[in-house]
């Protein structure tokens, strides 16, 4: 959110912990959003077989943050369905 | 000490240092002194008797990088660890998912514009490829590095040869034409890395050949801004003031050379960049009470009259930290709460 909409840490963690649904101070506590993280879909740092990673957690956290993600348009744009 | 020496002070000299360095600072960059408060705070961080010393939970704050992931395999003169990797590729994983970086930046090895030009169909194909492996925000990185313009490295004779001879006005010549070919490179680049719908760019170590080399890159910036608008842009600086090697390059109607972080910001902001970091440098001769007061009580105007966000420079050299190739741990995590608590940083 600081690359996307130039907010400040405080702007930007209040936004993402909103969306996300949880407290701003839980945004770091590690095995809590862990699993929230898994459980949206947006990545996680261990290799969970089946957990979304890279492109697939970039485009669920597009919907849930409402941005769009360059790399994630251009991926889109290569498809021909 | 800011050579990385251990010394031994008492707690009266250590208020003192901080009283003197953060004096300097307000004076250097003409920027109001610190509370006493303030100071008090930092006198308690920098007494902490712990190792590791870090910020209360929630308070955190994120990190961008410097070079990326170049460091895994060069030599330590280059500041890396000599692994014998792919940096570019499961660098990029290992600094996503062991060190759980915020973004990261996709950097040829010789980390400057000119090069980069070089290999750029290399770096768009691999770029690509990884863009849809990693989750982290990425994006490319290089420094603009204006001094490979000028002989015996570029095409444009040495403004600070041509200033030895007394040839001032060729000097400034010089300054000023490789500044337009640094600005219609990174324009090259700039355009090229959206073909593989690139996230952005950091312009890292700015105007490390002075004040011709930061104009080049905020013009960079601008027109980067106007072909990309969604483009993540982060401009990080070389070093705390801009060196006049030029002395009269403007932008935005305003001098540049002389100018300390809380001036520069403004300039970054108006070009268009999302994330300002600034430097303060590290006097190695004073302790590092004296350099982290003196960092803080500068980098905290820059982020007061800043709109986007700050990412200070902390690392060998800057911010406080020594000047010695391996940081010593409890100074580096002192640093980085001060920054944090007193200068009220969005990042590192």
């Amino acid at each position: 959110m600081q690359f996307a909409k130039n907010m400040k840490i405080d702007e930007a963690k209040k936004y993402v912990a909103d969306k996300l649904e949880v407290d701003p101070f839980q945004l770091t506590e590690e095995n809590y959003i862990r699993d929230i993280r898994d459980k949206l879909g947006i990545g996680i740092i261990t290799g969970l077989p089946g957990s979304a990673m890279g492109m697939s957690a970039k485009m669920n956290m597009e919907d849930l943050l409402g941005i769009k993600i360059k790399n994630c348009e251009h991926f889109r744009n290569q498809l021909k369905r | 000490m800011g050579d990385g020496r251990r010394v031994r002070m008492t707690k009266q000299q250590i208020i003192d240092d901080i009283h003197a360095g953060m004096a300097d600072g307000a004076d250097a960059a003409r920027v109001p002194e610190l509370s006493e408060e303030e100071m008090e705070r930092i006198c308690e961080i920098v007494c902490d008797k712990n190792k590791i010393v870090s910020v209360e939970p929630g308070k955190e704050v994120v990190l961008s990088k410097d070079a990326g992931t170049t460091k895994f395999n060069m030599a330590n003169n280059g500041c890396g660890v000599g692994i014998p990797s792919t940096g570019l590729l499961d660098g990029q994983l290992i600094y996503e998912r062991c060190f759980a970086f915020d973004s990261m930046e996709f950097a040829w090895m010789d980390y400057s514009i000119k090069p980069t030009k070089a290999v750029i169909d290399f770096m768009l194909i691999n770029y690509e490829q990884m863009s849809q492996m990693t989750t982290m925000p990425l994006v490319m990185g290089a420094m603009p590095n204006m001094g490979l313009y000028f002989a015996p490295d570029g095409p444009h004779a040495n403004p600070t040869d041509l200033m030895r001879e007394f040839k001032i006005e060729e000097s400034m010549a010089a300054s000023e034409a490789a500044a337009d070919q640094l600005t219609n490179d990174i324009g090259y680049i700039c355009e090229r890395i959206g073909e593989v719908g690139c996230e952005g760019f950091d312009f890292d170590t700015t105007a490390s050949a002075g004040d011709a080399e930061f104009v080049a890159t905020l013009r960079g910036i601008e027109n980067y801004r106007k072909i990309d608008p969604e483009a993540y842009i982060e401009c990080g600086m070389s070093a705390e003031n801009v060196l006049g090697i030029h002395g009269s390059m403007e932008y935005d109607g305003k001098i540049v050379a002389g100018m300390y972080p809380h001036e520069q910001v403004k300039l970054v902001e108006k070009a268009g960049a999302n994330i300002f970091g600034p430097v303060v440098n590290t006097n190695s001769s004073r302790s590092f009470a004296w350099n982290v007061a003196r960092s803080a009580v500068i980098v905290k105007e820059c982020e007061k009259v800043s709109n986007i966000p700050v990412h200070v420079n902390l690392g060998m050299g800057v911010g406080g930290i020594p000047m010695c190739e391996l940081p010593p741990t409890d100074i580096v995590g002192r640093s980085g709460k001060i920054l944090i608590e007193i200068a009220n940083v969005d990042g590192i």
